[in-house]
């Protein structure tokens, strides 16, 4: 029986997203766009859903004239991802 | 972007963003060695020129030091609040390389404050005792293989000091300096540069 592959990750975008932020301790919108290639828009509406899971902590503030967004793994956020992973093994395994 | 992907581009995906993510030696990331590495070079040189060339004087090479530790400091944060504005990531390695080395300029000031009169005798061995320490982790986090060669000179020169007379200290840290700071300040820099990284 295989494990249900998490929804929420099983997005190209979302993905990319969760991987980048494991392997640093915080990055802005800005570096999400450009390792990821993906429009503002698309990236903003990902980032809200991944926020909303509490997979990633996110932190709006305005520094100067501009706003600035920046983006953290949290607990939840890495357990999910280790279960994505996890499951996927076990798909390849097959 | 797609939404539904197979588990062989799940498993692409997910090494190459981290491969991305953590081989990003950022641009400029040298300039701290460089300015630290540059300025107690010079510091030393000029401590040696005053001890061997000059009339007696502990007061001047006080306020050398002093000024030099405030001066670096004071570069350091205005680079440091610059570099926090403009930087779209926070690497763990930057994040702990940050941490050690301001670890050091805590003990630093600390071995200044301690070691007085007397004492000064081992200001220049215990910090380069704590400078080889912290070059060392430095090493290890930035997996720099050539840098175990420059800290294994910073031991020699760690021992040097129990050969050589006093007024030669400063040109033993003047040689810590440049193999420990101003060379791999440069070759990270470079690394940054050819990576194009942010």
């Amino acid at each position: 029986m295989f494990k249900e592959l998490d929804p929420l990750l099983h997005s190209q975008l979302r993905l990319a997203v969760m991987s980048l932020l494991l392997s640093v301790e915080e990055a802005n919108f800005v570096f999400l766009r450009e390792k990821t290639g993906a429009t503002a828009g698309n990236l903003s509406v990902q980032i809200d859903k991944l926020n909303e899971a509490g997979y990633i902590k996110v932190r709006k503030y305005i520094e100067g004239k501009r706003p600035r967004t920046v983006c953290k793994i949290t607990k939840a956020g890495v357990d999910a991802f280790d279960a994505y992973v996890k499951a996927l093994q076990g798909y390849i395994k097959k | 972007m797609k939404n539904n992907i197979n588990e062989q581009e799940s498993l692409r995906i997910i090494s190459e963003m981290i491969s991305t993510a953590r081989g990003n030696i950022r641009k400029g990331v040298g300039k701290y060695f460089l300015l630290w590495g540059y300025l107690i070079f010079l510091a030393s040189i000029a401590h040696f020129v005053l001890i061997n060339f000059t009339a007696p004087g502990g007061e001047r090479i006080g306020f050398l030091w002093l000024g030099v530790t405030a001066f670096g400091i004071l570069i350091s944060m205005i680079i440091g609040v610059r570099d926090h504005r403009n930087s779209g990531v926070v690497t763990y390695i930057g994040s702990i390389s940050l941490r050690i080395w301001a670890g050091f300029l805590v003990c630093l000031v600390a071995i200044m404050i301690l070691l007085k009169g007397e004492a000064g005798w081992y200001t220049y061995p215990a910090i380069t005792f704590i400078y080889t320490y912290a070059l060392y982790i430095s090493t290890a986090l930035y997996k720099i293989r050539w840098m175990y060669l420059s800290v294994a000179i910073c031991v020699v020169c760690l021992l040097l000091y129990n050969y050589v007379p006093f007024s030669y200290y400063p040109l033993l840290m003047a040689l810590v300096m440049l193999v420990g700071n101003i060379m791999p300040g440069h070759y990270l820099n470079y690394k940054g540069k050819e990576r194009g990284n942010v």
